[in-house]
């Protein structure tokens, strides 16, 4: 068991006997380093004993005990200095980005700020997009925006929505945006990507649609008499991959978009808008101008018979000044994002995700104002939209002489309520 | 007039044609309802409980002015004691010998402009020891889930799961005046309605029982 390692420890048998690394004693490095894990490992399973026990939390807390483990064997079992130093970094490392971060995922996953009606159509989502009885991780999250964890730790999908609206049902079509990160890896799209990205750089450069741009980053120096680059040259390859990288980034962001929109249509949009607009400032380079999403967004919205429901000025608003390599990354992200969406979109389809129906939206919008919910089975999708419809009309709120604030919890509650019965009869049916 | 279940079931249906009648999401089986020939409707255990917690606070004020009542720092901290669960299907929540708790209704209902009802536990539950707020009143044009005060009179734990049979609702018709009528489809917004977790509200003093309390501070005029 690697917990006896913890415990060898304390009982003095894996000491280091030389110390050779500076500043703390080996031996001290690695007490306080298995102190640290084992209070962790503490926490983790004490997060198991809430009473409010999210489906699909023991997964969570199983992947995260292993990685928690083999951290506490690994510095245990170091058997000289420098192992001794790398373990210690490595679980530091590990404490920082995954296993502190993930706790607090867990954590939340039980907090009732959460709307726990939306995890079962959320969980119908996942099996369709990633496999039957994969799991998923539904966590509220101290951010503004919602976030996921992607990466092969851990064997499920993990989705946090922001704390402060994670009640709020209208904004689960943002989900569908996390569940794109999640695909993007899952479907090795990254690696598909970074070499269309340099094909495209390659063309770009060949058709001298970039202009003077790469004379301007690059210098004379590291171009050819032609004006292209000397593709062998360190500094031109040092340069193509940093501006791969952050083009596939802004791709993947494009992609998580299209997904989105796909799966939650004119929701989508409105649930974006209402999170980003005005426009997230003083993020780095790896992420699209909001203006860019909403520029692609419209163009896959007409394509895919989406309704274009966001305000000029949203579309216009928190325009930033482009620096030279902006308007490369730009260009080439533009050359690209069709091919993104377009993946996203039969991606959807081959999983079979359902499509937003406007009859379904309109007679679930039709109940919602009689202030009753959906009975029968409805789709998520079909919901939400229906939600934003209704929660918009302000003026049904005046008739019932509501506040509007009311009228949207009044709406939320239906919603939600929706999704509940919907589980309810797929229960019946299974 | 206590409605039959053959009667439920025809005014189910007529809701379910388009009329702002009485409707209950999810709608019971209808063809069983009308089989069951008995005078009340079974409504199941939704998924959302509210326990009560020991607090700092040294008592419960249970009746406030109500311009404090609506402030929402006191409702926050009359409050402070609730701890809402969310129970899923399939999984139990155990009621201890002595313990109060708020359940609410799976069912949401629609309530018409004519029709009330009353609330009671189930007789099969009752006798073990379950208790319900007895007689609880639903009066026309509540719309929401019900919520439920649930007590374990009985001497051993007692589980309840979600989805279960818990109680039963009496519907009794109200009569209205013509012109009560005429706005019948209108719904009526309280505090209490549209909820699918349990409501727990301060209760507020109404105007008699603020003059009742401060009364004896005024001298009457001309004494």
């Amino acid at each position: 068991m690697p917990l006896d390692f913890g415990s060898r420890f304390l009982r003095g048998e894996l000491l280091m006997k030389t110390p050779l690394i500076p500043g703390p004693d080996s031996h001290v490095l690695r007490r306080q380093t298995l102190q640290k894990l084992e209070t962790v490992y503490r926490d983790i399973n004490r997060a198991a004993l809430v009473n409010s026990h999210p489906v699909n939390l023991e997964v969570a807390i199983e992947s995260l005990k292993g990685v928690c483990e083999r951290s506490i064997h690994t510095v245990s079992a170091a058997e000289h200095d420098t192992a001794l130093l790398v373990a210690c970094t490595d679980a530091v490392n590990s404490l920082r980005s995954i296993l502190i971060p993930m706790l607090g995922m867990i954590v939340r996953a039980s907090n009732l700020r959460l709307a726990f009606e939306l995890y079962y159509p959320l969980r119908r989502m996942t099996w369709a997009l990633f496999g039957e009885k994969t799991a998923l991780l539904l966590a509220s999250n101290w951010n503004y925006y919602p976030d996921t964890h992607v990466g092969h730790t851990f064997p499920l999908v993990i989705i946090g929505l922001p704390a402060i609206d994670s009640s709020n049902a209208l904004i689960v079509p943002l989900a569908g945006h996390e569940f794109g990160h999640n695909l993007w890896d899952d479907q090795g799209l990254s690696s598909e990507f970074d070499s269309r990205v340099n094909e495209a750089l390659r063309q770009v450069c060949q058709r001298d649609e970039a202009g003077g741009l790469l004379t301007e980053m690059l210098g004379k120096s590291h171009l050819e008499a032609n004006g292209q680059p000397r593709w062998d040259s360190l500094e031109v390859k040092s340069f193509v991959s940093t501006l791969t990288s952050v083009v596939s980034a802004q791709l993947e962001e494009h992609f998580c978009d299209a997904l989105a929109l796909r799966l939650f249509a004119e929701s989508y949009l409105k649930a974006l808008c209402y999170l980003c607009v005005p426009g997230p400032q003083g993020r780095d380079d790896r992420y699209p101008p909001l203006t860019d999403r909403l520029r692609h967004l419209q163009q896959f919205a007409r394509e895919i018979r989406v309704d274009w429901c966001v305000s000029e000025l949203a579309c216009t608003i928190g325009i930033e000044r482009s620096t030279v390599r902006g308007r490369l990354v730009r260009l080439l992200v533009d050359t690209l994002a069709p091919a993104v969406q377009r993946c996203a979109r039969r991606l959807a389809t081959d999983r079979r995700m359902p499509l937003r129906n406007r009859n379904r939206v309109d007679q679930i919008s039709r109940q919602f104002r009689n202030l009753v919910p959906v009975g029968g089975k409805q789709t998520l999708t079909d919901i939400i939209n229906a939600a934003w419809q209704v929660s918009d009309d302000l003026e049904t709120a005046r008739s019932l002489k509501l506040e509007p604030e009311r009228w949207r919890e009044l709406v939320n509650q239906m919603a939600l309520k929706t999704c509940e019965v919907t589980e309810y009869h797929e229960r019946l049916d299974s | 007039m206590i409605l039959t279940s053959a009667t439920m079931a025809d005014r189910l249906q007529q809701s379910a044609s388009g009329s702002c009648d009485l409707q209950i999401v999810p709608t019971p089986d209808l063809t069983m309802l009308r089989q069951s020939a008995s005078s009340s409707l079974d409504l199941r255990l939704g998924c959302w409980f509210s326990t009560f917690r020991s607090t700092q606070s040294s008592h419960f004020k249970v009746s406030a002015p109500a311009r404090e009542a609506n402030s929402p720092v006191f409702a926050a901290a009359a409050t402070d004691s609730e701890k809402a669960q969310y129970v899923p299907f399939g999984s139990p929540f155990v009621l201890h010998p002595g313990q109060f708790a708020l359940g609410v209704t799976l069912e949401w209902l629609r309530m018409p402009h004519d029709l009330c009802a009353y609330v009671s536990v189930r007789s099969s539950l009752s006798r073990h020891g379950l208790m319900l707020a007895t007689a609880t009143g639903v009066h026309p044009h509540f719309t929401g889930c019900l919520t439920m005060e649930l007590t374990n009179l009985g001497a051993v734990p007692m589980e309840v799961t979600p989805g279960m049979a818990i109680c039963q609702l009496f519907f009794h018709r109200v009569e209205s005046s013509a012109q009560e009528s005429s706005e019948a489809d209108r719904p009526r917004i309280s505090q209490f309605i549209g909820n699918r977790r349990p409501v727990l509200r301060v209760p507020m003093l109404d105007e008699i029982a603020m003059k009742l309390s401060n009364g004896g501070s005024t001298p009457p005029a001309g004494g």
